[in-house]
């Protein structure tokens, strides 16, 4: 029973947190500009996030540690300052991004500008890293984060031509607009791939207590989960294409995006669009924070865990509280949020292979998973994802620059 | 050894700047067609929201701040625009595209404002 | 029992006490040689300039200057010795108390002086407390 209960959470976990800010623009661009066309791009990102985040999972399981953990010890302090400092300064852009997600989803509410909100909404949450445990944290936001589900109604009642979107699965080359089409697969890899994310994910199997036991959970969680997130993110493509890309309207500002449910679903739709955003960007700026004071404090070795009292995990409680007030002060300054994370998605996909690629040899390490290493499909999987994970890192940046405009 | 791979990575350091720095500097220079698409698309934004503040699904407020990015972009692309446009046809274009945004944004701005 | 291979087991791995609190990771370990006895291993070393000594010469004038503007007189390095290493597994577990280590100076620093002044910190001193 208590095993089905994990599993249903888990799964919940994974639709709440799939959707975010990066998410929700880059896939309402996606099918503002180019329709359906993108949709495989968003299929391969979620596919190989389901796969890293089921390896993490099962590393932490299995030995009782997290992947930061792993990582400092199997490769050495000296290796471990690349990915840590890279993932530092990615994740905080993409925490900012959260921030502005949240303000901006409160400034289409309240007509008060995006600037004022930032603030307010790091010291709320950082309330509730202070006072809430871990499952406040990742069952609260999951559960709330449900709302987003309202996409996938809204995607039905639009009536899309099935057909057509089933066809976008596989890829294909754009007609028109080269540099802006793989800008756009480059952001949304980065933005259905954080690494953050199976930060999170392992850190959260430790503070779980996860066993062995809990293999078939961390399967179940990271498969259907993603399927079930990424179904949503498609449901945003589909949305876009039908209501955006018809009008020929280009999605410049977060506040077109609040018109994406008007259509379909009327006032209800944009109330709970900007629920949605509100919720979705809340929970992830609660994650993304949690997750830089894990990298530092489980590389440092100093003490950790969101269910003890700050004044037992000084250091970790003083990363928090200082990176999440810190994450503020760009969209406090009103830098625009979107912009800000279409930069965030971008440099996320060229940090990938310093995350992605030691998971190579994480993986295969008899000592550390014993019988539960990595079988010739999930380490054909790995590979597919570590030349991915490269092909971003060269291209990323000359996209951006090419397309992001 | 150790010396050696040092001043290897000296050596690549300013070639590694050098490439970002060019990135910088070739950016695609902004096209007429790519300014006009910008137009367009805020043309049609505004004139969904207009339609949906009449209908009562999008609230005064919203409608407004949609009214004032499309002013902005109004501003933005106008001063773009007349650099890009050369001929007279492009002129033409240019004004034409400025002008049915310039009618959309009066429709919604035609509301009366919530705050 | 086969054999402990240093770099692969020890260096880097996490350090707990002997209560299980982490009180960090091991950044370097020192031999003791000595004329008319073989080399043995002498103890763990914990801390910032141990650690940025090993990740090069930015990471080692990083620490000096940080230390330099935290005004920090100690040399900000734990010595453990190897003898009091009870376990290796998951973590290294030592049989030490982690509570007063130079280690832990930065930590119990931040918690007097800042974390345990904001509302709904807990108490420092009392033993393991959850939310």
């Amino acid at each position: 029973m208590k095993k089905w209960a994990e599993l249903a959470l888990g799964i919940v976990t994974s639709i709440g947190g799939f959707l975010e800010v990066g998410s929700i623009a880059t896939s309402a661009q996606a099918g503002a500009e180019f329709g359906y066309q993108l949709l495989w791009v968003l299929i391969v990102g979620t596919l190989s996030l389901a796969f890293l985040m089921e390896m993490t999972g099962r590393l932490a399981a299995v030995s009782r540690r997290t992947y930061v953990d792993h990582l400092r010890q199997c490769f050495g302090v000296r290796f471990f300052m690349a990915p840590l400092i890279v993932v530092l300064i990615v994740s905080f852009l993409v925490l900012a991004s959260e921030v502005g997600g949240v303000s901006i989803a409160l400034q289409m509410a309240t007509g008060i500008g995006f600037q004022w909100w930032a603030v307010p909404v790091a010291l709320a949450g950082w309330l509730l890293l202070w006072r809430g445990t871990f499952g406040v944290v990742e069952q609260g936001t999951a559960i709330l984060g449900l709302v987003a589900l309202v996409f996938a109604v809204g995607a039905v009642k639009l009536h899309p031509h099935w057909g057509e979107v089933v066809r976008a699965a596989l890829p294909s080359a754009p007609a028109h607009d080269r540099a802006r089409y793989w800008y756009l697969a480059v952001s949304i890899l980065g933005a259905s791939v954080s690494p953050y994310l199976f930060l999170f994910y392992s850190a959260g199997a430790v503070e779980d207590g996860w066993t062995e036991e809990h293999l078939l959970v961390n399967r179940v969680t990271a498969g259907l989960g993603n399927v079930f997130g990424g179904g949503l993110a498609i449901a945003v493509v589909v949305v876009a294409a039908l209501v955006f890309s018809t009008r020929g309207i280009r999605v410049d500002r977060y506040e077109q995006i609040s018109l994406l449910l008007a259509s379909p679903l009327g006032r209800a739709g944009v109330a709970l669009f900007l629920a949605t955003l509100c919720i979705t960007c809340f929970g992830s700026t609660l994650e993304i924070t949690l997750s830089i004071a894990y990298l530092l404090a489980q590389g440092f070795g100093w003490e950790w865990s969101e269910n003890l009292k700050p004044a037992k995990d000084a250091r970790f409680a003083m990363v928090y509280t200082v990176v999440i007030v810190a994450a503020a002060l760009p969209i406090a300054i009103g830098v625009d949020p979107l912009a800000l994370t279409n930069l965030s998605m971008t440099l996320t996909a060229a940090s990938l292979p310093l995350t992605v690629v030691p998971l190579l040899v994480l993986m295969n390490d008899r000592e550390v998973l014993m019988k539960h290493v990595n079988g010739w499909m999930t380490n054909g999987a790995l590979v597919l994802i570590a030349l991915l994970s490269l092909v971003l890192f060269v291209a990323a940046l000359p996209l951006q620059k090419l397309g992001g405009g | 050894m150790t010396v050696s791979r040092t001043q290897h990575h000296r050596a690549r350091r300013p070639a590694a700047i050098g490439a970002v720095l060019l990135l910088a500097a070739c950016g695609p220079a902004p096209t007429l067609d790519d300014a006009l698409a910008t137009v367009h698309s805020w043309t049609a934004t505004t004139t969904l929201a207009g339609d949906h503040e009449r209908s009562g699904v999008l609230s005064h407020r919203l409608a407004a701040q949609l009214r004032d990015r499309g002013a902005d972009a109004h501003r933005e692309e106008t001063q773009s625009l007349d650099t890009l446009a050369r001929s007279a046809g492009d002129r033409r274009r240019a004004q034409a595209a400025l002008d049915s945004l310039g009618r959309a944004l009066q429709t919604l701005g035609a509301q009366p404002a919530a705050r | 029992m086969s054999g402990v291979a240093l770099i692969h087991d020890v260096l880097d791995a996490q350090l707990v006490d002997r209560r299980q609190r982490k009180i960090g990771r091991a950044d370097s370990i020192a031999l003791a040689l000595s004329d008319n006895a073989p080399p043995r291993v002498a103890a763990i070393l914990v801390g910032g300039p141990v650690r940025a000594q090993r990740i090069g010469r930015w990471a080692v004038l990083l620490s000096h200057a940080l230390r330099a503007v935290g005004r920090v007189r100690h040399n900000g390095v734990t010595r453990i010795p190897f003898g009091a290493v009870r376990r290796i597994a998951e973590a290294i577990e030592v049989d030490m108390d982690g509570d007063g280590l130079e280690v832990k100076h930065v930590e119990d620093w931040l918690a007097e002086h800042v974390i345990c002044r904001i509302p709904g910190a807990g108490d420092e001193r009392d033993g393991e407390e959850r939310k």
